[in-house]
């Protein structure tokens, strides 16, 4: 950073990408926010806490290896390479710290992290109510420091494997974010089981309706907003796409994370459109149902955003709102098939929707380079096997390989008693005592 | 006696790592995944006397109910 511009260019990234950190953050308190209105009164207090922690504890795992899995697996590794050199990654590398030879990399990570964070929190939903808090952290730190960690190593990076051998195509993470995330949630609340009450004997399924849907309302908003973040975090601000593969000459430009060009105006358009049409369709399928018309607007968002850097605004909200139909019946055809107890609607919202979304993406997006470093294009089978991939291979199977292991050693699920009791059943014993202490004293003075 | 590896902003340009104790990284490294590891077994432990002390109070489904509000 010797002279004014070569100095611009690196603070405004790194400013760039500290901004959406902050951003979103909000998606991580309207998640928060969000549970705790659908949960019962009986267990607002741990609902909180179980999400809220996953924040330090992957974090510190982010820190400690998800940062060199992105850096280190583009290649599998051994599908189309070996394992690269990742040591400035590490986490013993000079530059993850104050280091005045680099400025981009903290803000990067964090973004990153952040995106470790909505994986992991999807999952935390879809569980709420009957999972120990114990093991979803341990389930947390497998998908948001590892699985997650992986499928951007492979699909959602430059040189990523499925990239450069499959045209896998996915700009703002409907597969590499939700579709991870909601395989991930099916395997643990399929090993996990619905909550009591939540079917009757004859295998019909009861309504358990949120407790405050007003605090669901402000949660999805907060979401909606944080998503903005997500968005342009997803981007490279500024990038010589020209020097570098267009043909020689200078030519700067903000790219998609594959160093495609796109524009942030264009995505914004995009972004706006394809959440109307999942809130258009949401609001018609679900009757005014304010909990399904917010969820399908961020469904349509999802199912759009592989394609979001390059639709028009119309085919974004095309899809969108096709996407936020097939979510809805989706939903309850598998909880009523097959008894899935999903508290949120999390495996239908970011699961389906991110995947139905990469389907379509493949006939849309059929023949356009997938990468500048290669001969791969957009393909309809490229886009399906990278959707499995992401949904089952990452997301699925691994969760439920280790949702088994945690349930065989009796770690999985709260036991029976303080199910029914409730998770704050001693919290709300302990205030009613301090309450009826206080007030004695209250009365006496 | 300096705990930085830089004494002064004279050479700015020399300047890269600003933390202090450098060589101690890797140390401080095991020290904390190990802090992980046992925070999670500790929260483990933690939670089943939770569950243990709701169990042995006899709370049914109903419990909850004069509590809320």
């Amino acid at each position: 950073m010797d002279n004014e511009l070569s100095a611009l260019n690196v603070i405004f990234t790194e400013a760039y990408y500290w901004i959406t950190v902050v951003m979103m953050f909000l998606i991580h308190v309207g998640f928060c926010v969000y549970e705790v209105g659908v949960s019962r009164y009986k267990n607002h207090q741990h609902t909180l806490m179980k999400n809220t922690m996953l924040i330090p504890i992957v974090t510190i795992t982010f820190y400690f290896f998800g940062w060199w899995i992105y850096f280190a697996f583009p290649n599998g590794p051994f599908i189309n390479g070996g394992l690269e050199d990742a040591s400035f990654a590490s986490p013993i590398a000079e530059v993850m710290a104050p280091n005045m030879s680099d400025h981009i990399m903290g803000v990067f990570w964090a973004a990153f992290l952040l995106f470790s964070w909505t994986a992991a929190s999807i999952v935390s939903g879809a569980t709420i109510e009957r999972i120990r808090t114990g093991a979803f952290l341990i389930l947390a730190t497998v998908i948001g420091s590892v699985t997650w960690i992986i499928d951007a190593a492979w699909g959602w990076h430059y040189g990523g494997w499925m990239v450069m051998l499959l045209g896998y195509h996915d700009a703002y993470a409907s597969g590499v974010i939700h579709g991870i995330a909601g395989g991930f949630a099916l395997a643990v609340i399929m090993v996990l089981g619905p909550r009591i009450g939540k079917f009757n004997a004859d295998g019909s399924a009861n309504n358990i309706s949120p407790r405050n849907p007003w605090m669901i309302t402000i949660g999805l908003f907060l979401i909606y907003t944080g998503f903005w973040g997500f968005y342009a975090a997803c981007n490279v601000p500024i990038y010589n796409a020209g020097a570098d593969y267009g043909g020689g000459a200078d030519l700067f430009t903000a790219t998609n994370i594959y160093l495609q060009p796109t524009t942030l105006s264009g995505i914004t358009i995009n972004f706006l459109m394809s959440l109307s049409g999942g809130l258009m369709v949401g609001y018609m399928v679900s009757k005014g149902d304010a909990f399904w018309t917010y969820s399908l607007g961020l469904a349509g968002i999802i199912g759009a955003s592989c394609g979001n850097d390059v639709y028009h605004p119309y085919q974004a909200m095309i899809i969108g709102g096709i996407v936020a139909w097939c979510v809805y019946k989706l939903h309850y055809w598998v909880e009523n098939k097959f008894k899935i107890d999903d508290a949120v609607g999390a495996v239908a919202v970011h699961g389906y929707a991110g995947s139905i979304g990469l389907l379509i993406s493949g006939f849309v997006l059929w023949g356009m380079p997938a990468t500048p470093y290669g001969d791969a294009v957009v393909t309809p089978w490229g886009q399906a096997i990278g959707a499995f991939i992401m949904f089952f291979v990452l997301g699925f199977v691994p969760a439920w390989i280790v949702s088994k292991i945690l349930d065989g050693m009796g770690l999985l699920r709260i036991p029976r008693e303080v199910e029914l009791a409730g998770l704050d059943i001693l919290e709300m014993e302990a205030k009613a005592a301090d309450d009826a202490q206080f007030q004695k004293a209250e009365r006496s003075a | 006696m300096a705990t930085t590896p830089y004494t002064s902003y004279e050479s700015l340009g020399d300047i890269s790592v600003l933390y202090p104790f450098p060589g101690s990284v890797t140390l401080l490294c095991l020290l904390c995944i190990a802090f992980w590891i046992v925070w999670q077994i500790m929260q483990i432990g933690a939670e089943n006397k939770h569950y243990d002390e709701i169990k042995s109070k006899g709370h049914n489904v109903s419990s909850a109910d004069k509590y809320s509000s």
